[in-house]
C-alpha cells in the first residue's frame, strides 16, 4: 500500500519525508516568530508612556 | 563573553546578524532543493531514495550539534551563571528536539524501502530515540518549574548527564552490529560518499545550520522578552499596591 501517489521519478517515502521534515521546521519557525512578535507586542504596550516616547 | 550578558547588547548583536543568516538560510535551502531535485545523481543500490541522505544526515548531524551546545550553555551557567546561557540552551533544545524528530522520521521513511522495517531496537537508532528523550525530559523540566533559577539549575544537570549519550550515538555503529550502516566520511583523502552526491549534501547542512543560528537567536529575544513582560508585570502591581497604600 502506498501512501502518496508516485509523481515523477520520486517514490511515496521521498515526497513522504520532505513532507514530513518540512513541515517540522516551518511549523517551529511559525510559532517561533509568532511568540516572538507577541512578546514584543506586549513589552511595548506595558512599558510606561514616558519610557516609550524616548 | 560578559560583556554579552546585558540582552539589550546581546539584541543589537542579534538583530544585526538575523537579516543576513535568514538571507544564507533561504537562499541555502532554496540552491539545495534545487540541486536534489535536478542534480542528484541516482544510487546504484539505492535509487531514488538516496534523496531522503540530504535531509537525513543534516537533520542527525545537528540534533546532535544542538545537544552539545545546550550542554556548554549548561555549563556555562553552572561556572559562571551568565544569564544568557540558560536563555540560550532552553532556545536550542526547543530546536534539537525539532531536528531529532525530523531525522528519526526521514530514517524511518528511509529504513522501510532499504531495510524492509520502520523500526528496529538497534544502537544507533535507540540512541536517537533516548536523544528525542532526554530533549523532551529538559523542556518538560523548564516548564514543570515555576523558579525560573531551580529550573535553570536542573535543566543544566540534566543537559550535562546526558552528554554520555552523544559518543553513544556517534560510535554506536562501530561499538555493536547494527542494521544502521557506519558513518559515512565526508571531509578527508578517501571520503566514502561520491562527489556527486556531497555538493547538494553539504548545501543542505549548510542551510539547517543557518536555520539553527536564525531560529536560536529568535528563540532567545522570546524569552528575553516574556522575562521583561514578566518584571514590567512585577513593577505595575507593586506600583499599584502601594497607590492603594
Amino acid at each position: 500500500m502506498t501512501l502518496l501517489p508516485e509523481i515523477g521519478p520520486f517514490s511515496d517515502y521521498i515526497w513522504t519525508a520532505y513532507g514530513a521534515a518540512f513541515l517540522l521546521l516551518i511549523g517551529m519557525a511559525y510559532t517561533s516568530l509568532r511568540h516572538a512578535r507577541k512578546a514584543e507586542k506586549n513589552v511595548t504596550s506595558l512599558r510606561p508612556k514616558d519610557e516609550q516616547r524616548k | 563573553m560578559h560583556k554579552y550578558a546585558n540582552p539589550a547588547r546581546f539584541t543589537r548583536l542579534a538583530n544585526a546578524i538575523l537579516p543576513w543568516a535568514t538571507g544564507v538560510m533561504i537562499l541555502a535551502f532554496c540552491y539545495g532543493l534545487y540541486l536534489i531535485v535536478t542534480n542528484s545523481y541516482v544510487d546504484s543500490k539505492q535509487g531514488e531514495t538516496v534523496r531522503i541522505m540530504y535531509i537525513h544526515v543534516p537533520a542527525a548531524m545537528m540534533s546532535m550539534a544542538a545537544y552539545a551546545s545546550v550542554a556548554l550553555a549548561s555549563f556555562v551557567y553552572l561556572v559562571w551563571r551568565h544569564p544568557l546561557a540558560t536563555i540560550a540552551g532552553k532556545a536550542m533544545a526547543y530546536l534539537g528536539a525539532g531536528f531529532t524528530m525530523i531525522a528519526l522520521l526521514t530514517g524511518m521513511l528511509w529504513g522501510k524501502p532499504m531495510w524492509g522495517t520502520y523500526w528496529i531496537w538497534d544502537a544507533r537508532l535507540t540512541s536517537m530515540l533516548i536523544l528525542l528523550f532526554l530533549y523532551m525530559g529538559y523542556l518538560a523540566l523548564w516548564s514543570a518549574m515555576e523558579s525560573h533559577e531551580k529550573a535553570a539549575r536542573a535543566t543544566a544537570i540534566l543537559a550535562l548527564v546526558g552528554v554520555v549519550n552523544l559518543p553513544i550515538i556517534k560510535y554506536s555503529v562501530e561499538w555493536w552490529n547494527t542494521l544502521h550502516q557506519p558513518a559515512s566520511r565526508l571531509l578527508g583523502e578517501n571520503p566514502n560518499i561520491h562527489p556527486d552526491l556531497q555538493a547538494p549534501l553539504w548545501i543542505m547542512i549548510i542551510a539547517f545550520q543557518a536555520y539553527f543560528v536564525v531560529f536560536t537567536l529568535v528563540r532567545m529575544k522570546l524569552e528575553i522578552n516574556k522575562r521583561k513582560i514578566a518584571s514590567l508585570k512585577a513593577s505595575r502591581i507593586h506600583a499599584l499596591s502601594e497607590d492603594t497604600l
